[in-house]
């Protein structure tokens, strides 16, 4: 049953990341991309990771792609206006990521051999035990990462405010 | 920020400097007691606390620099906010003992930058610096983060003593292998090293000059002290593999670095370029990997440190009263400011490598080391391209002592005189004293 399902998404998956790309318009973009996110949820969720999948949905897809509508909406972007690229530029990037590809498959190859760790415990994406990692073992880089944010906070002020000049 | 509302302005460069000093002195007190904290998170050895003096110390430096830069501006507030939060990334880069760690360093610090980068936002050059920075880090992150996931994904850790112990086991998968390189780009991105350089001239000529002079101070040796204990704890094990890697960027970064400053006219432009160098010969001292090696990477990173922020302050004094930064703007100043103009040459001096000054020592000692453990070739590269940088260092100075039709004048304050005069004495002591730093560990 969950094979089935992991296939159904697979493909979903990888056939909206492809269409990202592909589709002409930004906002059809946007659109696959939040599609696209529903599915690495559901991925997430056959994994045992509910804790994951409820912040996927709703901080990317949530969030973040209304930002990004919003963002496009506003630039007022569509085909027309769209600056074409040269195609020596496209080949290059074509080869360029092909070989990341290439090797990063390459290598994925061999990973089934790797023993996975029995200690493992498979309730560990429970929101429960989650918390009690981030709040025990994980505590420095969760306090630290807030510094980050208020960094980027600030950040965002300074750069919004209006200059005075 | 809160200062701000209480209106404290006038006083927050002081609170802020006492603050740094506060912290200094909390830093030298647990030297030697190697304590780790948080799990493992976080180590504290006399490696990281050199370090993290050298970051708290340029920055205090940057505090006396940059005083003179934003006296008629409001908005050192929330500049000054963001400079602390960087250092507190910096400190964390110096200090992990777990990639989690790391990567939160990284972030806070390169966050930072990209916004200060662009905060001269009058000025489009500045919006280009800190769009094209922060477009370009993002990608950089994500290699980075893929990297160590994929580490993850064999070791299932992210402390750096198990990562080094799954190492030496042997019997590494390929999965391994692509997450180290992935980490290299990362990390050689931070660094601002060959092939991922390509932000660095403009992002430095573009972002406004006191923040290129943190730039080129506080990030690159966070990066290098971050870079240097990541290879050296973890992937040691490995080292035969990464090592080729590294001697080829490092040789290529040295060339190109000081072949391309050779052709700049514009010295903020020359300063990026020669800091592209300069991170070639610091790979060096991440080749030796041994005790050695971070011997010399620190002294290369103070004497490194102190003349380029002296270079910067210099800089900023240069655009502010001329609107230039061209090499012919120097012309006459050393008639016309006899002083500044002998302090300036022992900076560049010191760039360039030249004995009695730090630079000099820090390149011979990172020379020494490399050819104890048999790296002739690499050496010879470095000694022939630190060549091309003396012509380059030596030109702005033969600029200055010639008469022109337009005599440059700059009116320097007291305390900006002073200032030079401090950098030049930290510049001058570690010269004859290169012992101070090097038997610290």
């Amino acid at each position: 049953m969950s094979v089935i399902a992991f296939y159904i998404l697979t493909v979903l998956c990888i056939f909206s990341a492809l269409m990202v790309v592909f589709s002409k318009k930004p906002v059809h973009s946007v659109l696959y991309t939040i599609f696209c996110f529903f599915n690495i949820a559901g991925h997430f969720l056959l994994l045992n990771a509910q804790f994951l999948a409820i912040v996927h949905i709703i901080v990317y897809a949530g969030a973040i792609m209304v930002l990004f509508l919003f963002t496009i909406m506003f630039l007022n972007l569509n085909a027309e206006v769209e600056p074409h690229k040269s195609n020596l530029l496209k080949v290059a990037a074509v080869v360029c990521g092909g070989l990341l590809l290439l090797i990063l498959v390459s290598c994925l190859k061999g990973a089934e051999n790797i023993p996975v760790n029995p200690m493992l415990d498979t309730q560990m994406g429970m929101v429960k035990n989650l918390g009690m990692v981030l709040y025990n073992e994980y505590m420095l880089p969760f306090e630290m990462l807030s510094i980050l944010f208020l960094s980027a906070m600030v950040g965002a002020v300074l750069l919004g405010k209006k200059e005075t000049k | 920020m809160l200062a701000e509302i209480f209106s404290f302005k006038k006083i927050l460069p002081v609170l802020v400097f006492f603050g740094l000093a506060t912290a200094l002195y909390f830093n030298f007190n647990d030297w030697s007691t190697y304590h780790s904290y948080f799990y493992n998170m976080t180590t504290i050895d006399n490696f990281s606390i050199v370090f993290s003096s050298l970051l708290i110390g340029a920055v205090i430096m940057w505090l006396l620099m940059a005083g003179s830069y934003y006296r008629d501006e409001n908005k050192i507030t929330d500049h000054l906010a963001i400079i602390c939060f960087a250092l507190v990334g910096g400190i964390l880069m110096t200090s992990y003992t777990n990639l989690m760690m790391l990567f939160v360093g990284i972030e806070t610090i390169s966050i930072s930058m990209y916004v200060l980068a662009a905060s001269d936002k009058v000025s489009l050059r500045s919006n280009e610096a800190g769009l094209k920075y922060f477009l370009m880090g993002a990608f950089a992150t994500g290699l980075l983060l893929f990297g160590i996931a994929l580490i993850y994904g064999c070791t299932a850790s992210f402390d750096l003593g198990v990562i080094a112990g799954y190492v030496s086991a042997g019997n590494l998968p390929q999965m391994f292998y692509v997450g180290l390189i992935l980490i290299l780009s990362g990390m050689f991105f931070k660094a601002g090293v060959i092939p991922f350089h390509w932000w660095t001239p403009d992002v430095y000529q573009g972002a406004p000059t006191a923040i290129t002079a943190f730039m080129a101070t506080v990030v690159k040796a966070a990066a290098f002290a971050s870079f240097f204990r990541l290879f050296q704890m973890s992937f040691a094990g490995v080292a035969g593999w990464w090592i080729e890697i590294l001697i080829i960027v490092s040789a290529v970064t040295m060339i190109f670095g000081n072949l391309m400053a050779v052709s700049q006219t514009s010295l903020k432009r020359l300063f990026a370029y020669s800091s592209i160098a300069h991170a070639g010969y610091m790979l060096m001292a991440i080749i030796a990997c041994n005790d050695m090696g971070a011997r010399s990477l620190i002294l290369y990173a103070y004497a490194y440190s102190a003349a380029s922020i002296g270079a910067f302050a210099f800089l900023i004094i240069l655009i502010n009263q001329l609107q230039t930064d061209h090499q012919d703007a120097l012309k006459g100043l050393a008639y016309s400011n006899p002083l500044l103009a002998i302090f300036l040459a022992v900076i560049l001096i010191s760039l360039a490598g030249i004995p009695p000054t730090a630079g000099f020592f820090a390149k011979y000692y990172l020379f020494t080391t490399l050819i104890s453990q048999g790296y002739v070739g690499l050496v010879i590269i470095a000694v022939l391209s630190s060549l091309i940088g003396v012509y380059f260092y030596l030109r702005p100075i033969i600029f200055m002592f010639q008469h022109s039709n337009v005599e440059t004048k700059l009116k320097i304050s007291q305390s900006s005189l002073a200032f030079f005069a401090l950098v030049t004495l930290i510049i001058v002591i570690l010269g004859f004293m290169p012992q101070l730093i090097i038997e610290i560990i």
